[in-house]
């Protein structure tokens, strides 16, 4: 089976089945990163079409320093920074419908609602909201955060620490 | 892990429908079609758009050399006193009063012939 670089380069030069093989192998795990967010199967792919199609420009001047996941989570939260921007305005309409659908991993007793989480998440500061996606959305070690980040490991630790403050401020008092 | 932590990380959302590979892809490449159309017209817009806009350059110096089609004399124009003018537009002059006269005995209108010169006559003794 070919790895991650070997398709990039086959879609380099032109094979663009490459590239369908490439999002067929990555694509439940962004949508399954946007729907975490959303809680939304359909924004989740809408979503996941805007990354892929980011993607199919940007992956033909791919330079390989990295690996193909990494950059993906990159794509991914750059995408979902534009998506909160954009639920900023859509919460300050009211506009936003979404139901809270899915399943939950397990039933801890909680005194706030998904939706109340991913709106004190979303006025979280660029960093400290990345932070929080790739830590809690995806259970990533410090270690690959750091990676997709650009920052080192001990901002991301301290990013995170006072992300959870916030997050326990604002759900607190809600 | 804090408490919050865990709570946090147990609210997370897993999708357990499945995805539809195949269609998210015909999807993908469509909107990759769309999108490579738009990029092309908006080059060949903006190509032609340069390429009119470099031959219309040597034309914004150029000197109109129109046809005129104006009267350069604005003597006559701005001489006249319209407001102590006494007369119609029409200037009437001995031909013209000849020609009348003519006319009307032509005619066999000697009355009317008599009473136009009478007229005349009154007019030119008023101015």
């Amino acid at each position: 089976m070919e790895d991650d670089h070997e398709l990039i380069k086959r879609f380099q030069d032109g094979d663009n089945q490459a590239f369908n093989e490439l999002v067929r192998r990555h694509l439940s795990n962004t949508i399954g990163f946007f729907f975490n967010i959303t809680s939304s199967k359909m924004d989740a792919e809408d979503l996941a079409q805007d990354v892929f199609l980011k993607l199919n420009k940007y992956l033909k001047k791919f330079k390989f320093d990295s690996k193909f996941s990494t950059y993906l989570y990159r794509v991914n939260t750059n995408t979902a920074n534009t998506w909160f921007k954009r639920n900023k305005w859509k919460n300050l309409l009211h506009l936003d419908q979404t139901d809270e659908r899915g399943e939950r991993d397990n039933t801890l007793e909680k005194s706030w609602t998904r939706k109340e989480l991913w709106n004190a998440i979303s006025k979280l500061p660029k960093k400290q909201r990345e932070v929080v996606l790739l830590r809690i959305g995806e259970e990533l070690p410090y270690k690959n955060i750091s990676r997709i980040t650009g920052i080192s490991i001990g901002t991301a630790k301290v990013n995170f620490h006072y992300a959870l403050k916030k997050l326990k401020k604002e759900l607190n008092s809600g | 892990m804090g408490d919050f932590e865990k709570e946090l990380r147990s609210s997370r959302l897993r999708l357990r429908e499945e995805v539809d590979t195949e269609k998210f892809i015909e999807n993908l490449e469509n909107r990759i079609i769309q999108k490579n159309n738009r990029q092309r017209s908006f080059i060949a817009t903006s190509i032609l758009v340069l390429f009119f806009g470099l031959i219309s350059i040597p034309n914004l110096n150029k000197e109109d050399d129109l046809d005129v089609f104006y009267t350069e004399e604005e003597g006559n124009y701005f001489d006249v006193n319209f407001w102590t003018i006494q007369n119609d537009s029409m200037v009437m002059d001995s031909s013209y009063f000849e020609e009348v006269a003519y006319f009307l005995v032509e005619e066999g209108n000697i009355w009317e012939t008599i009473d136009f010169f009478n007229k005349i006559s009154l007019e030119k003794e008023e101015s």
